[in-house]
């Protein structure tokens, strides 16, 4: 559905974007994760055609960006970061213009607003003033306008920033229950993002592609090295420097009250070991546990890697 | 060549006029929003107000004290009071969506830049066009108060060149405001524009090349013939293209912003 190949840009002498490369298959949810500066939003203009491309090539839905804009801006709905809306305006009233610029038939116009009204919960504010909205709902008015023309391809650039808890949750679950009727694109810096939405997800760091799996695909293939978490009911004098003798254990922390986390090095398996350690010691063994590496863990591998 | 074979194979009059259509109705569309956008901010009925109380006063003082159904005086300041409000009425066009962010909205929708530009200067054409309506107490008042002796035929060439001089002003306008998202920029630009050809005209008096250039270029100097009851076809011609130039060159902006 999407396919983007040697894709550079450049603002003046500043290189946002370095030769990226990635495609999405029909109906995919792909997550776009990276710091900020990191060129989420360039790659997502030159999707949308709101930017060109320096060099390189974008197609969606099998028409390029550059050549065939209109048609690309036909079936693509787009959420930009900072969630535009003209405050003056009524929610009704906002997504009827959208539909009408998005290229709705006249008399389809109702039909669709009444669609992505009762789509992203927004009955009870539909004939409410936009300028007096809260965070919440103007993020879901935003995703209304993306979907009001039904879009195969749908653009989300940070949809969730700035909302509280309670939002964001409500927002990735209005994402993810378009999953499969469209191809979607979201872009963010929060790393539990990705994991909770997206089936693939794409790292980007200062214009690179850096790394492109499945959240857990990601986490295993990064992984060097493995955790163990140990809860000891009773903490000895000096558990650091004793389990950190044991083999095969490259670094031990104290990470809550009486909680330690064990590294050891990846394929070894070590819990049986320390297991046995703590039990030999009467130190009171109340848990014992692998511990997944978490994409941010994951993502600070990468970037400080390079 | 296969390209234009299958245009003319292809072509369907009535799908052709159709699809027409539907492009003027999207840039309606655009329009109307910039219209009830306009009049829901206080800057639409400043600057109305402002429009008419002077246009007021030059009719009472003319008719009052005056004595005269003359009124070119009042229509050659009505030009100046519009070039003075004009700026005010076209500054937040395209700036105002910069601003907010709904440009990109707009510019990421299958529209043309063209329809975005055009949708613009008839949202803010609209203004023009109720201000100038509200004025046509002018010519109701002189034909009831003189029994219908006085030949209103200059009246109304005179608002054709209102009409004619507001749309090359609103297009300066209207390319300003593609240029800059700072709003009080585009207004004191637009306005030193139209400024700058309205200090053209001073030179317009007399003969010699100086004077022959500043009548070509001048708005006011061709808007004056409208006041005098005159059209003339180059001056209509010369304030169409005037601001299809402006609009083309404010397309030409609004497209540059992706390679930059
Ligand atoms: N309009 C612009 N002009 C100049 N530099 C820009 C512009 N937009 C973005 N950049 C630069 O390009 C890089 C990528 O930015 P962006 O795509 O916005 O990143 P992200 O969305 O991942 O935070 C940053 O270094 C940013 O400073
Ligand atoms: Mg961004």
């Amino acid at each position: 559905m999407i396919e983007v190949a040697g894709l550079t840009k450049f603002y003046g002498e500043v290189r946002a974007l370095d030769d990226v490369t990635f495609s999405v298959r029909k109906g995919e949810i792909i997550g776009f994760l990276g710091p900020n500066g990191a060129g989420k939003t360039t790659t997502m203009r030159i999707l949308t055609g709101f930017l060109s491309p320096t060099t390189g090539t974008a197609k969606v839905g099998g028409y390029d960006v550059v050549e065939n804009s209109l048609e690309v801006r036909r079936i693509t709905g787009y959420l930009p970061e900072t969630v535009p809306l003209y405050n003056e305006m009524r929610v009704r009233d906002y997504l009827g213009y959208m539909a009408r610029i998005r290229g709705v038939q006249r008399k389809r116009i109702r039909d669709r607003v009444d669609y992505a009204v009762e789509r992203c919960g927004l009955r009870e504010v539909a004939d409410r003033i936009i300028g007096h909205l809260s965070k919440g709902y103007r993020q879901r008015v935003g995703v209304a306008q993306a979907i009001i023309h039904d879009p195969q391809v749908l653009i989300l650039d940070e949809p969730t920033i700035g909302l509280d808890p309670v939002q964001v949750r409500e927002v990735r679950q209005l994402i993810k229950d378009m999953a499969g009727e469209r191809t979607i694109i979201l872009s963010t810096h929060i790393l539990p993002e990705v994991s909770m939405t997206c089936e693939r997800v794409l790292i980007i760091h200062k214009g690179r592609i850096v790394a492109e799996d499945t959240p857990e695909g990601l986490s295993r293939r990064l992984s060097q090295s493995e955790r163990i978490l140990v809860r000891l009911a009773r903490i000895p004098s000096q558990p650091l420097s004793a389990l950190g003798k044991l083999d095969n254990v490259i670094k031990v922390e104290h990470v809550g009250d009486n909680l330690f986390a064990v590294e050891a090095p990846a394929g070894h398996d070590i819990r049986e070991q320390l297991a046995e350690f703590i039990v030999k010691n009467g130190w009171g063994l109340l848990e014992l546990r692998r511990e997944e590496m978490t994409l941010e863990e994951i993502f600070v591998n990468l970037v400080t890697r390079e | 060549m296969a390209q234009v074979t299958k245009v003319l194979v292809g072509f369907k009059p009535k799908e052709t006029v159709g699809r027409i259509g539907e492009w003027f109705a999207v840039t309606f569309a655009i329009a109307l929003r910039e219209v009830r956008s306009l009049f829901s901010s206080w800057i639409a009925y400043v600057t109305l107000a402002f429009f008419e109380i002077w246009a007021g006063f030059f009719f009472f003082a003319i008719a009052r004290i005056g004595q005269t159904a003359d009124m070119r005086y009042l229509f050659w300041n009505m030009a100046v009071i519009l070039f003075i409000v004009l700026p005010m009425v076209t500054m937040r066009l395209l700036a105002e969506e910069r601003r907010l962010g709904t440009l990109e909205l707009l510019l990421t929708s299958p529209v043309t830049d063209w329809q975005v530009v055009l949708g613009k200067f008839l949202g803010a054409y609209y203004w023009l066009i109720v201000a100038l309506g509200l004025t046509l107490y002018v010519p109701y008042l002189v034909h009831r108060f003189s029994g219908g002796t006085v030949d209103l035929g200059p009246y109304w060439t005179a608002y054709i060149g209102l009409l004619l001089f507001g749309a090359a002003a609103i297009s300066v306008g209207v390319f300003w405001s593609a240029l800059t998202d700072n709003q009080i920029i585009a207004a004191f630009a637009t306005f030193g524009t139209l400024l700058l050809v309205y200090v053209i005209t001073w030179p317009t008096e007399g003969t010699g090349t100086l004077a022959e250039i500043c009548r070509k270029v001048s708005l006011y100097y061709r808007y004056q013939d409208f006041t005098a009851g005159l059209i003339q076809s180059k001056d209509v011609i010369f304030f169409l293209l005037l601001s299809l130039a402006f609009l083309y060159l404010a397309v030409q902006v609004l497209g540059s912003r992706r390679w930059r």
